[in-house]
């Protein structure tokens, strides 16, 4: 497997062979900790996001955007990554936690749309509406497109499975 | 109880395979399980198995 510019940019960030985490055991709490950290970053700063844009309006909405893509960035080059390592990312089924976190991640995203097209748009109701209409029709094709992509996983690791010996 | 045995201090087995006296404390208590790696140099610096020390 080649070195990607993404594996030195994680390699560099996990420093797996340095001290900068300490022993095998501190490193593995280290992780532990930050991963904990970020899931909840990745859920939290959005959630403010959309508080901010709802509440401050029109002046929010750049910066508050601007913070939203950095934070989205990392959270893109993570996914990226684990599937480059060969991690399966499509759920293999939905529980009740993970629709959950799938809600409570996606949702503030929507919402700070809704809210940046409300403070853009607030004198015309009809743009808002449309606007609107386009979140949920686009949030039940990210479902449907999700559901299937589940179903694929499964009929693969079938397929796989009715292979082996 | 291997370490005890072998003669050495928790510092010692730290010094030794290059992890904090921490680390000795929680594989003694269970409270982590260490890679093979690291297994396999407490059990070379204790002059015992893998097995003996994490086996069943």
């Amino acid at each position: 497997m080649t070195t990607s510019t993404l594996d030195r940019v994680m390699r560099w960030n996990l420093d797996p062979d340095g001290d900068l985490y300490g022993d095998e055991r501190e490193r593995l709490r280290w992780y532990e900790g930050i991963a904990a950290a970020a899931g909840l970053q990745w859920m939290a700063l959005p959630w403010a996001a959309a508080v901010l844009v709802w509440t401050l309006g029109r002046p929010a909405v750049l910066p508050v955007a601007v913070l939203l893509v950095v934070l989205y960035v990392p959270m893109i080059m993570s996914l990226v990554y684990v599937r480059r390592r060969r991690v399966e990312t499509t759920p293999r089924s939905y529980s009740g936690k993970r629709i959950l976190i799938t809600v409570l991640s996606v949702l503030p995203y929507v919402l700070f749309v809704l809210g940046a097209c409300y403070a853009y748009r607030a004198d015309d109701a009809d743009a808002f509406r449309g606007a609107a209409i386009g979140a949920v029709i686009g949030s039940l094709l990210a479902c449907g497109k999700a559901a299937l992509d589940t179903r694929r996983r499964r009929r693969r690791e079938a397929a796989v499975i009715g292979d082996e010996d | 109880v291997g370490r005890r045995a072998a003669g050495l201090t928790q510092q010692d087995l730290a010094r030794q395979v290059e992890v904090s006296r921490q680390t000795i404390i929680a594989m003694e208590t269970g409270d982590y399980a260490p890679s093979v790696y690291l297994a396999i140099k407490v059990a070379r610096a204790l002059g015992v198995t893998v097995e003996q020390l994490w086996g069943a």
